[in-house]
């Protein structure tokens, strides 16, 4: 089903966005290229100032959407919004968004400054006016001392905010960035995308980014949308998605997820015990979804399982199991722990100090609360 | 890419001299010896054909203001066939680069097929359906568009001297200006409008300056030969259109023969189109030089 993705007034994160009419609204918005259908029936708000972003595998749409609220395509079914405008045929130089292209698309025969002003003495405005506001938008993004170069002579994270002031400059509604970040390194990636969630806030602009990269996603938006197949499964708080998935699909792209599937045996106080290949798993079920008999899937995210050598008690649940991979990750470990004949857990532990390294072949107990175990509502 | 660079400068600062051998060869054969004798003639006398001794005076000759006028004439049939060329070329080649692979290389293929046809035939395909009571305008009067006794004069006139010039030379202009169409991004087109321009105005401030290498080559490589074609407009331009390419080629093959003023002609045009390219070239570099 497709979901409606629009936002609540509090963010969860504290962060109050406005609720005033989106800037930029899709509704039952279809697109089909050839023979293939690449959007279905997407529906999406960005309101003012929010920070919104498209996750999903390559191939899933989220360019495609994109181009669409640009005005490079036109949608073969449904309706886009700008600023409560419907928009479908009016071309791209009449919409006020503005876009930061896959691999940033420069003008290569434009200076740093010709590319940033090229919106500007588009929309006419005088001499004086365009050089400063060039100069600010340079400044934002810390191209001062790089204007007069040719987009050749600069480095791909030069490049990336070239491309950024070029399309802040003009002050859009709201900034479409397909996967702005995507050319660069992981350090850039990191630094960048502290950069670009700062000069977001502060120019209280709404951004509608894509990428691929659940973790960009989670660190830096107040709503992912997640998209599979041109559509959205599910659009929410970075928290909301990655506690609460509604799919196996979304659970298991945003982020390390343990599927365990099972059949309902017990019902008890908002919780239910469910017959997993593992042991009998409790899990808690405030919506009351269970019944007795129901075949079930369920989440567990890595970090939510302790693992422990004594059969401690204290826990809601405690498989029992041995140890057949220890990967070090650094700043963690990863355990897989095989707890039946066709389940193995995936258990992450951070390195901290006083922790005792788990060993490989050694049998341990996973533990884990009931309330961290999250039922799927839909497949 | 610096680093591939100058990688590969540096292998060709090491390639040993006499790997050039064949090709320095080749050249002599075929480029510089024709030419050097064709350089010599024009410093000999007029006789029948020549008279061996040496004068600078066959260049003096070429101030005749008939000549002038022959000159000033090409230069301007030259300048219009690459005009026209131009602006057929230049929607045609976009219209090619896109399409998707496999249909450009079939428009590709197409393009080539006037080439490989004789041109002489093409030309006198040409006159056969733009002469006086020709396949052109027996069509019209049997639409009724013209009278029975009406002559539409189109051959023999500079236009139909333009019409067979950029029939022929087409083909040089759509290579160049595909090739650089070709690799073309159309997103910059898309990133002009996204920042407000019109289409009209992403073509004209991006697309044409990034495909201007095609554009100029297309240019040379139809105005040039153009200059000196003595075809077209021996054959659909009539004895009143007679251009340098004529005049150069009747020197050398009609009574009364005048090999060394055919030959100051041809070198004088020579001169002039290599200063000029190679001005064009000097002024592109620095204008890029600056950037
Ligand atoms: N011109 C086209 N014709 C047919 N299919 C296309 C065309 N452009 C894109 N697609 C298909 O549409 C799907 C979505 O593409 P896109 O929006 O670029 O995905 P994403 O940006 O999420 O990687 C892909 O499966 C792609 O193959
Ligand atoms: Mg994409």
């Amino acid at each position: 089903m497709a979901t409606v993705c629009s936002s609540r007034a509090d963010q969860g994160d504290g962060r109050q966005v406005s609720s005033t009419a989106p800037v930029v609204e899709l509704r039952k918005v279809s697109k089909t290229l050839g023979e293939h259908r690449v959007l279905d029936r997407m529906d999406l708000e960005v309101h003012p100032g929010e920070f919104v972003s498209l996750l999903g595998p390559s191939g899933c749409g989220k360019t495609t959407s994109l181009r669409l609220i640009a005005g490079f395509d036109h949608p073969t079914s449904g309706d886009v919004y700008i600023h409560g405008h419907l928009v479908n045929g009016s071309p791209p130089y009449r919409r006020d968004v503005n876009m930061v292209f896959q691999s940033y698309a420069l003008f290569p025969h434009l200076t740093v400054r010709a590319n940033v002003s090229f919106g500007l003495e588009m929309q006419r405005l005088l001499r004086p006016e365009i050089e400063s506001r060039v100069d600010e938008a340079l400044g934002m993004v810390r191209m001062e001392g790089l204007s007069e170069r040719y987009p050749h002579q600069l480095s791909g994270g030069q490049q990336q905010r070239a491309a950024l002031a070029r399309a802040l400059v003009t002050r859009p509604a709201v900034l479409l960035l397909d996967e702005p970040l995507g050319a660069l390194d992981l350090r850039l990636r990191q630094e960048m995308q502290g950069e670009l969630k700062k000069l977001q806030r502060r120019l209280g602009l709404a951004f509608l980014y894509v990428t691929h990269d659940q973790e960009e996603a989670l660190t830096m938006s107040d709503r992912v949308a997640v998209m599979q197949g041109g559509r959205i499964l599910q659009c929410g708080t970075p928290a909301e998605v990655y506690e609460k998935p509604r799919t196996r699909f979304v659970a298991e792209f945003v982020g390390e997820a343990n599927i365990l599937s099972g059949r309902v045996i017990g019902l008890g106080e908002g919780s239910a015990s469910v017959g997993t290949a593992g042991g009998v798993v409790r899990v808690s079920d405030a919506g009351g979804t269970a019944q007795t008999g129901r075949e079930v899937t369920m989440v567990l995210r890595p970090e939510k399982v302790v693992l422990s050598e004594a059969s401690a008690s204290g826990h809601d649940n405690r498989l029992s199991g041995l140890v057949e991979e220890v990967t070090y990750l650094g700043n963690g470990t990863r355990y897989r722990v095989r707890v039946g004949d066709r389940l193995a857990l995936t258990v992450r532990r951070q390195n901290a100090p006083h922790e005792r390294a788990v060993g490989l072949g050694e049998k341990v107990f996973a533990c884990f609360p009931a309330d961290t175990v999250h039922l799927l509502t839909e497949e | 890419m610096n680093g591939t660079q100058e990688e590969l400068t540096g292998a060709s600062r090491f390639r040993p001299g006499w790997l050039l051998l064949p090709a320095s060869v080749w050249w002599m054969v075929f480029f510089v010896m024709p030419l050097g004798i064709l350089a010599a003639i024009s410093f000999l006398r007029p006789g029948s054909p020549v008279e061996w001794s040496l004068t600078a005076g066959n260049y003096g000759r070429l101030l005749d203001p008939l000549l002038l006028k022959v000159f000033l004439r090409s230069l301007v049939m030259a300048a219009a066939a690459t005009a026209v060329c131009l602006a057929i070329g230049y929607p045609m080649a976009y219209f090619m680069a896109r399409q998707p692979p496999r249909l450009q290389k079939l428009l590709y293929f197409l393009t080539l097929i006037p080439l490989w046809a004789n041109s002489l035939a093409l030309t006198y395909a040409w006159m056969v359906l733009l002469r006086s009571d020709g396949v052109l305008e027996r069509g019209l009067r049997w639409a009724g568009a013209i009278g029975p006794a009406d002559d539409l004069r189109l051959l023999y006139t500079p236009a139909s001297v333009v019409l067979g010039l950029v029939y022929w030379y087409l083909p040089f202009m759509v290579y160049p200006l595909y090739a650089s169409l070709e690799k073309f991004d159309w997103r910059l087109l898309d990133a002009a409008m996204d920042l407000g321009a019109t289409r009209w105005t992403a073509l004209h401030r991006v697309m044409l300056p990034l495909t201007m290498p095609g554009i100029i080559g297309g240019c040379l490589l139809v105005f040039i030969p153009a200059l000196g074609n003595f075809v077209v407009p021996q054959l659909m331009g009539g004895a009143k259109q007679a251009l340098i390419g004529n005049v150069i080629q009747e020197r050398f093959l009609s009574q009364p023969q005048d090999w060394p003023l055919g030959s100051a002609l041809a070198m004088t045009m020579m001169v002039l189109v290599t200063a000029a390219v190679w001005a064009y070239f000097r002024y592109a570099r620095e204008e890029h030089a600056l950037g």
